[in-house]
């Protein structure tokens, strides 16, 4: 009698540990790079920046540019003070869902002042470069899919908001004049 | 069919329900997992691919791009990605295959030609082989301008889902031949003492009442076998109690009738002549006699004690006068004996409903007893008194007494102290029976050396029915 109440406990058990609730994460979803010591040393910054974050999220690192840049910093306000933007990717109900962060400094604290969302496969850019040399930054998101080309979307500042200037497709690699 | 085979039948029934329903639950399971998440792969690509097109390619003719497109969409997926117009007409197969097939036909297709994510779940025409597909509509400025399709062959997900399902099929069935096995074993933990048992009381059937039970655990047939064999041990001591009475009431009416036929033989040769000589015969003739009819009435009153054909003749006794009378009989032979012998009966007794003849027979056969077992300058004390509900008679002696072994078999019929002593061993028996027939009690109390004490209760206001 007992061996069975036993089998159907490590059954029932094991079903729970597999199941959950909802239907169990594929293996090719649960691949993520570890901790490593180098990026539990963020500077202080970042760590603000990164803690403001959802629990879930992780950093994406853009394809053009340093490794390890996960932040760009740049003043589109034109008050002096720089503002930061993270890209992350973050688990939704439909598979991963890319997104970006824009960040602004109030009396020393970082804030969320605005999320965009992001496309295709990954990100190919994310900074500052002012566009059209007005002294203020502009922000530029470059995002990748694949072979087909890469979308770019341009934000600027205006009346204390970001406001999408322009969306457009390029080839190739991205340059600035 | 045996109790182990149905154990085993009712331990595999149960075994084969919980595996079955098991099986059933994993293998719906593994199942839903494996095409949900094919289907979730191919949805999530072509969402992605989809909704980048809107985004950042919509100004473009789709035609135009359309090898590039393919190049992107099919960046990072395994599957079949086709790129159609909107009305279904193949633009690039990632297959490299220019089929000329009409693709409209899929339903997947045809939904997404009207601008709404198709499905699709079937086989493919031609090659016969499982297949999903899923398909986006390209949308730009509102209006479909094309199809993006993602279709991928079920055959290898077919394949593990089968494999899995063959893996849990021989586990279960591995488990319930382990299990099955194990009840085997366990059912003959019960049926062992059963069969122990049956053993045993078929040979006692047979007559064999010197087997016993084996008792293999402390449980409900444990005890059983200790009934058996209690039953058993009862019934060897009761063959040896009715052999021992046949052989002692042989020997008691064969003295008497020995006695007879010696002084019968005397007086034939000789007795003519001899008047007193003829006298005294026939005065221990008709002695001899009246012990022998006493015998067989004694017989004949336990046999009808036993069977419950005796019947009570009631009516009113006064205690106190009933207990004087039996003492003016029994005095002589008190004296004789040299024993003291003494009434103590309150005048103000109750008066009870009794049969006064049975009473007496139970009063003189402890008053006899008493007797036999008490030595010249001892006492003899028969006292009553009242209680709640009636009257309680006790004989008191300080004669030998009775061990306590014997004690508690003295009530038993045939049961003698003394094997060899005279009597039938029946006395004390009647004695109870009649008592219990007054619906009273009979206790008796005794220490070696010191002396025995019968007590009698009888109820006050006793009817019987």
């Amino acid at each position: 009698m007992l061996n069975r109440f036993i089998r159907q406990g490590i059954m029932f058990t094991g079903l729970l540990m597999i199941g959950g609730c909802g239907v169990p994460s594929m293996p090719a979803d649960l691949i993520k790079p570890p901790l490593t010591g180098e990026s539990m040393q963020h500077d202080k910054t970042t760590q603000e920046l990164f803690s403001l974050l959802p629990v879930e999220a992780q950093v994406q690192s853009p394809i053009q540019g340093k490794q390890g840049n996960d932040i760009s910093y740049g003043d589109m306000d034109g008050d002096g003070v720089n503002e930061a933007v993270v890209v992350y990717e973050e688990p939704g109900t439909k598979g991963k869902m890319l997104k970006a962060a824009v960040f602004k400094q109030h009396n020393e604290e970082w804030r969320i002042i605005s999320e965009m969302k992001g496309f295709g496969y990954g990100l190919e850019y994310a900074g500052f470069p002012d566009l059209n040399h007005d002294g203020r930054s502009e922000l530029v998101l470059s995002w990748s899919l694949g072979a087909a080309g890469n979308g770019m979307d341009i934000y600027e500042w205006s009346d204390n908001a970001l406001k999408l200037l322009s969306k457009q497709e390029y080839h190739g690699k991205l340059e600035f004049e | 069919m045996g109790i182990q085979r149905r154990l085993v039948g009712s331990y595999l029934l149960v075994t084969c329900i919980t595996v079955l329903i098991l099986e059933i639950f994993l293998l719906v399971s593994v199942k839903y997992y494996y095409d949900h998440n094919v289907e979730r792969f191919l949805m999530n690509q072509g969402e992605l691919s989809a909704s980048f097109f809107q985004q950042y390619f919509a100004d473009e003719d789709v035609e135009k791009q359309s090898e590039r497109l393919l190049k992107g969409f099919a960046h990072n997926s395994d599957a079949q990605v086709q790129i159609l117009t909107a009305s279904g007409n193949l633009l690039q197969d990632s297959t490299g295959l220019q089929s000329t097939k009409l693709l409209i036909q899929f339903q997947d297709v045809l939904t997404a030609s009207q601008g709404v994510v198709g499905r699709w779940k079937g086989t493919e025409p031609v090659t016969q082989e499982p297949i999903l597909a899923v398909s986006f509509p390209l949308i730009a400025k509102d209006k479909t301008v094309g199809i993006v399709r993602f279709v991928t062959s079920l055959t290898e997900t077919n394949r593990t889902v089968n494999q899995i399902s063959m893996i849990l099929i021989v586990a279960g069935m591995i488990v319930i031949v382990m299990v099955t096995s194990l009840s085997v074993f366990l059912s003959r933990t019960i049926t062992k003492s059963i069969k122990d048992l049956k053993r045993a009381a078929d040979r006692m059937n047979e007559g064999d009442f010197s087997v016993r039970a084996h008792i293999r655990y402390r449980d409900e047939l444990g005890s059983l076998a200790e009934t058996l064999n209690m039953m058993a041990s009862k019934v060897v001591q009761n063959e040896k109690l009715k052999n021992e009475f046949i052989s002692s009431v042989s020997h008691e009416l064969r003295t008497p009738l020995t006695s007879i036929k010696g002084w019968v033989i005397t007086l034939k040769s000789n007795g003519g002549e001899n008047k007193p000589l003829l006298l005294e015969g026939l005065d221990i003739m008709e002695s001899e006699s009246e012990r022998l009819t006493d015998m067989v009435d004694e017989l004949l009153d336990f046999s009808k004690l036993d069977n419950g054909r005796i019947t009570l003749q009631l009516g009113p006794i006064h205690v106190s006068e009933f207990l004087h009378q039996i003492g003016k009989q029994l005095a002589p032979r008190a004296a004789r004996q040299g024993v003291k012998f003494e009434i103590e009966a309150e005048e103000t007794l109750p008066v009870i409903q009794a049969d006064s003849n049975r009473l007496k027979q139970v009063m003189l056969n402890l008053i006899d007893n008493a007797l036999k077992f008490t030595d010249p300058y001892e006492r003899i004390l028969i006292q009553a008194s009242s209680v709640q509900g009636g009257v309680v008679i006790s004989v008191q002696d300080t004669g030998s007494g009775i061990g306590e072994e014997d004690l508690e078999n003295v009530r038993n019929k045939f049961y003698k102290v003394d094997k060899h002593a005279p009597g039938s061993g029946l006395g004390l028996s009647i004695s109870e029976q009649i008592v219990k027939l007054h619906h009273g009690e009979l206790r008796i109390t005794s220490q070696i050396g010191v002396g025995t004490t019968v007590q009698i209760f009888l109820p006050s206001n006793l009817t019987i029915s």
